[in-house]
């Protein structure tokens, strides 16, 4: 029988959206390595065997593996969606798409087609899948967060679609303008699927867990929509060539991705909560590199600067800081939830601030705010930094394998661990 | 129309004051007023989830035919929900800080990511198939005796 919307059986196992979440540390350790040993070289340029694998690692690895796991899960709880139950059994799915990521930087640093061949079907295959399901459990959501998230997955089949492009464009399947198609591959990832995706969860979570009023609703409705504008409008400019694609994708970011930065920053400061822990800083910083980002884009397009500063404030001051502040939340709250529906549990399970304790998610927001300030550095001296920032990118994953493994151990563990003094008296110790 | 899903949301964005008066006396370490801040908040919370259960759910579930599914999932949540309810109110009681703070985010999460569930999901459907003299009822009765 078919699952109903908000129904027990809609929503997912414990383990389905952890197994994602769990390949997001190790693909951020092979980031900080590939850092390490590259050192100053990553910088030179974005088309280096090198930086096309940290771009990827990073990209595909470590955000896209958390934002699919992050759909399973807000799917059925944003928008009522009611995911096909093989989506809970096809335990495979992270595995394949993680064996793809590591083929793919595998193809960037050591130039081979049959490595090339294999990353894209299994990168393909494992999204083709994934996407699939993802749209049919979404087909009845008729609710605002509901278009929020098909648009959102939409922009990813594009992504990927694009991505795919470019490997035949590499292998010489197919040949185009490869230039002009990067820039409209790079700003449909960026725009209409990862900060698509971000918005359609900061409508949800911004309010939710910083107690802010919500996102009017006319901003909600109109400029995820209009988000759409910044690739089909590089797509038009292609046709006069990289140049063209490229200055379009900058003015575009420079029109569409403040308003929805500035809108997130007012309501923060709104917020009635007084004391302001890992996550809302996070986001600070996330919101703070967005109003940044399309400023470095345009002196970078005219030469100014180094685009590497744009990609650092993109995917690490950006992407992963939101990736940073929803981990040290989401995590506990799942272990916790899970363990409190536990059938036949006794006592009380232990709660958020005990599965995560503040301290280790001070430590996460503490070592992303070094990460960001020697990526930045790295530009100015990039010997050493660089290499000192592979470092502190590869502290960052472990502090978050760390929290992870907290989680996890508690799951499993529990009530085995809890003494039975403390099951009596939920407090922290 | 959609008048559940406006008061009943309405209803949900009251309690986010009494969190944030209850974690702003739990910061100033003032027992008396958390104590205070969460008597409010739990009559206020009480008093929600038992319109939604005694009138709401069964009033959907009429209308519906869906006895299980939504509502049956709700219920389960006011349940986890008002589990945390008791060790919140002892921690409170024993000046333990921060247990209670430890507590108090829990529910926060647990509060509002229930919230966001009825606000998208539930209450629309309620609009669609509750008539307009049903939906008066029970925003009526929402409002009435309310803390």
């Amino acid at each position: 029988m078919k699952a109903l919307p908000l129904d027990v059986k809609s929503s997912p196992p414990y383990t389905v959206p952890l197994r994602w979440f769990a390949l997001a540390p190790p693909m951020l350790a092979l980031a900080g390595l590939l850092l390490f040993f590259e050192g100053p070289t990553a910088v030179l340029s974005r088309w280096t065997p090198a930086a096309l694998a940290l771009t990827h690692v990073t990209a595909l690895g470590f955000m896209g593996s958390v934002m699919l796991g992050a759909s399973v899960q807000v799917l059925p709880v944003l928008a009522g969606a009611v995911w096909p139950p093989v989506m809970f059994r096809w335990h495979a799915l992270p595995a394949l798409w993680g064996a793809g990521v590591s083929l793919l930087v595998a193809s960037f640093l050591w130039p081979n087609r049959t490595l090339t061949v294999a990353a894209a079907i299994l990168l393909a295959g494992t999204l083709a899948v994934f996407l699939s399901l993802a749209f049919l459990a979404l087909a009845s959501a008729r609710n605002p967060a509901g278009g929020d998230l098909r648009r959102a997955l939409v922009g990813f089949s594009l992504t990927a679609l694009l991505g795919l492009g470019l490997l035949a464009q590499r292998e010489g399947i197919w040949l185009a303008d490869h230039f002009a198609w990067v820039s409209w591959h790079v700003v449909s990832a960026w725009s209409v699927w990862g900060l698509g995706l971000v918005a359609a969860i900061a409508y949800a979570v911004v309010p939710m867990f910083q107690l802010t009023p919500p996102y009017p609703e006319k901003f909600r409705a109109r400029w995820g929509r209009l988000l759409w504008l910044l690739p089909f409008s590089v797509a038009a400019a292609m046709g006069w060539g990289a140049r063209a694609a490229e200055a379009v994708a900058v003015l575009g970011a420079l029109i569409l991705v403040p308003p929805f930065a500035v809108q997130t920053l007012q309501l923060q400061a709104r917020s009635k909560r007084p004391r302001h822990d890992a996550t809302w800083k996070l986001w600070r910083v996330a919101m703070g590199s967005a109003l940044v980002a399309p400023l470095l884009a345009l002196l970078a397009a005219g030469d100014v600067l180094s685009p590497w500063w744009v990609g650092v404030t993109v995917f690490w001051g950006g992407f992963a800081a939101v990736i940073c502040g929803m981990w040290v939340k989401i995590l506990p709250f799942l272990t916790w939830l899970h363990l409190q529906q536990r059938p036949g549990r006794q006592g009380f399970p232990p709660t958020m601030l005990r599965i995560t304790p503040e301290v280790q998610a001070d430590r996460l927001w503490q070592g992303h705010g070094i990460t960001t300030v020697l990526l930045l550095a790295g530009l100015l001296l990039p010997e050493p930094l660089i290499r000192l920032a592979g470092l502190a990118v590869l502290a960052c994953a472990v502090q978050m394998g760390y929290i992870l493994w907290l989680a996890v151990r508690t799951y499993r563990h529990w009530p085995q661990t809890v003494p039975p003094q403390t099951e009596a008296n939920p407090s922290p110790r | 129309m959609s008048t559940i899903t406006t008061r009943f949301t309405h209803d949900h964005r009251r309690s986010d004051e009494g969190f944030a008066a209850l974690e702003a006396a739990l910061l100033t370490g003032s027992v008396d007023a958390a104590l205070g801040a969460w008597e409010t908040l739990q009559a206020e919370l009480q008093h929600h989830f038992l319109i939604e259960e005694e009138a709401l759910f069964p009033a959907f579930e009429a209308a519906t035919g869906m006895n299980g599914g939504p509502t049956e999932v709700m219920r389960l949540e006011h349940a986890q929900i008002r589990e945390l309810f008791a060790p919140l109110a002892s921690a409170l009681e024993a000046k333990e800080t921060e247990a209670a703070r430890d507590l108090l985010e829990t529910l926060l999460v647990m509060l509002q990511q229930h919230n966001m569930k009825e606000e998208n999901v539930l209450y629309p459907m309620c609009d669609q198939v509750l008539g307009a003299g049903q939906q008066e009822a029970l925003v009526q009765r929402l409002a009435a005796n309310s803390p």
